[in-house]
């Protein structure tokens, strides 16, 4: 079994007109054990900033805490908020420092920068950035959301319509992927707020 | 804490390596592995690179797909990395590798140019490469078409992982090159016009893109001749195209999803000074 499917999890996220939807399972596992059912895969880091890291849980804290140790010291030294494509930059640095013996975790990144225009991308686990305009995916359940966001994801949608198209992929994700589960938190990010759902998914 | 403090303790702390690498993990790793943890994929470019030399120039093209296994990790992605305003590297194999050499290579040109005043040469762009990529082994795979044009005329090398390298007049690269370099060999003729160039690469990689799992979705070109650098791209071929559905939307109602539990944030806005613009 591979490393990256041993705790189990999976994150996405959709970018909409001037919104982002980001959004991730709860569960935590040890292979085919449920061990917590309340972990969050996405993590504030500015208030229009939010990361998703899926894969090796553990490696995953690891590597939070480092991406936040750098964006503090970013915003130390340059006195404003870090945009997302800076902060996709940082940890893509910071993945391919580990190039030889890395973290097993994919990182993903959605936001909306200072004119308020989406950004979302995702890496593999030394920093490979891919920045589409429209969704990305990581975690176990990546094969089954690429292929369901693929019809679920339209032009310029509005906060309301993404949030139904993302939690509905990831929904549809869970009904497939056995390592990712146990209820789904989904983050809207507007420019002038954030609405975090929990939605009621399958618990098993 | 202030700037200056902070600058002052930020070198001591993990962050300032030189941008070398750090192998702490890489024990860890390895135990893992003789676990029966298999390592996860890596997000490789897995091919169709093409360049070809013309009268005064150069045509060089990628198509845009990056793959993870059988999985489409990027459909656009850019394999076509300017290094100067007339040098351009082509790269195939491991993406990150790719990215961040080539970004190497561009940061490490532009300051040649800036010292000495001069347009950077491409075959210092290739020495600088392979010996990076010597001192690494193979262990960087990253295998690169580098071209340009420089005051010593049009150039085209490639230059492999381990650090070997070849001038070519045409050459392709990537899982995609079997199927592309075969219409490279019929059709390419010494001295063509750019037009000529120009299509031959499209040929050759819509070649690949057909025959090659691994390349696809649309393709990149540069023209590179003395006077000018022209990017055309991205095309995407009729065979690319996905077939529009006839009357396809799924639109979810508002309050679709059932909510369990929700929380708004709302931020304080604060006037920012920006600097960016």
């Amino acid at each position: 079994m591979s490393i990256m499917s041993y705790t189990g999890g999976t994150v996405v996220a959709m970018a909409g007109d001037e919104c982002v939807c980001i959004a991730s399972d709860l569960r935590i596992g040890e292979q085919m054990t449920t061990i917590a059912t309340d972990q969050k895969k996405v993590h504030k880091v500015t208030d229009k900033v939010y990361v998703g890291l899926a894969g090796f849980q553990s490696d995953a804290r690891t590597v939070l805490e480092k991406i936040m140790f750098r964006k503090n010291l970013y915003e130390l030294r340059e006195n404003r908020n870090i945009k997302p494509q800076v902060l996709s930059e940082m940890i893509s640095n910071l993945a391919y420092q580990h190039r030889f013996g890395s973290y097993f975790t994919e990182p993903l990144v959605a936001g909306l920068d200072d004119t308020n225009k989406p950004y979302i991308c995702c890496m593999d686990t030394i920093g490979c950035v891919s920045a589409p305009r429209d969704f990305v995916a990581v975690g176990t359940g990546q094969e089954y959301l690429l292929g369901v966001c693929e019809n679920f994801w339209r032009e310029n949608m509005k906060p309301d319509e993404l949030f139904e198209a993302t939690a509905q992929s990831i929904l549809s994700c869970l009904e497939r992927d056995a390592a990712s589960g146990w209820g789904a938190v989904v983050y809207t990010i507007t420019k002038d707020k954030v609405n975090v759902s929990t939605i009621k998914a399958r618990m098993d | 804490m202030a700037t200056a403090d902070v600058k002052s303790t930020v070198p001591h702390m993990d962050m300032d390596r030189g941008g070398a690498f750090d192998f702490s993990n890489c024990i860890r790793n390895q135990a893992m592995c003789k676990m029966g943890g298999k390592a996860p994929k890596l997000t490789s470019t897995g091919t169709t690179i093409v360049a070809v030399a013309f009268k005064g120039g150069l045509v060089m093209g990628a198509d845009s797909r990056a793959t993870a296994g059988n999985i489409i990790a990027d459909k656009h992605c850019e394999k076509v990395h300017k290094l100067t305003e007339s040098i351009y590297a082509c790269g195939a194999g491991t993406a990150a590798d790719l990215d961040q050499v080539t970004k190497m290579l561009s940061g490490n040109l532009r300051l040649l140019e800036l010292n000495t005043g001069r347009k950077a040469r491409v075959i210092t762009a290739l020495r600088q490469a392979k010996q990076h990529l010597f001192n690494y082994q193979g262990y960087i795979g990253a295998y690169l078409l580098i071209g340009g044009v420089d005051p010593t005329g049009p150039h085209l090398y490639m230059c492999s992982a381990n650090g070997t390298t070849m001038a070519f007049p045409f050459t392709a690269q990537g899982s995609g090159s079997y199927a592309a370099i075969t219409i490279l060999e019929r059709d390419f003729k010494v001295d063509m016009t750019k037009d000529e160039a120009e299509k031959l690469v499209q040929r050759a990689l819509e070649a690949g893109m057909h025959g090659d799992n691994a390349s696809g979705n649309s393709l990149n070109l540069v023209i590179i001749e003395p006077s000018e650098t022209v990017f055309k791209g991205p095309i995407v071929p009729e065979f690319c195209k996905r077939p529009e559905p006839n009357d396809l939307v799924y639109k979810f109602q508002a309050g679709a999803t059932k909510v369990l539990k929700h929380k708004t944030y709302k931020y304080d806005v604060v006037e920012s000074m920006d600097i960016t613009h």
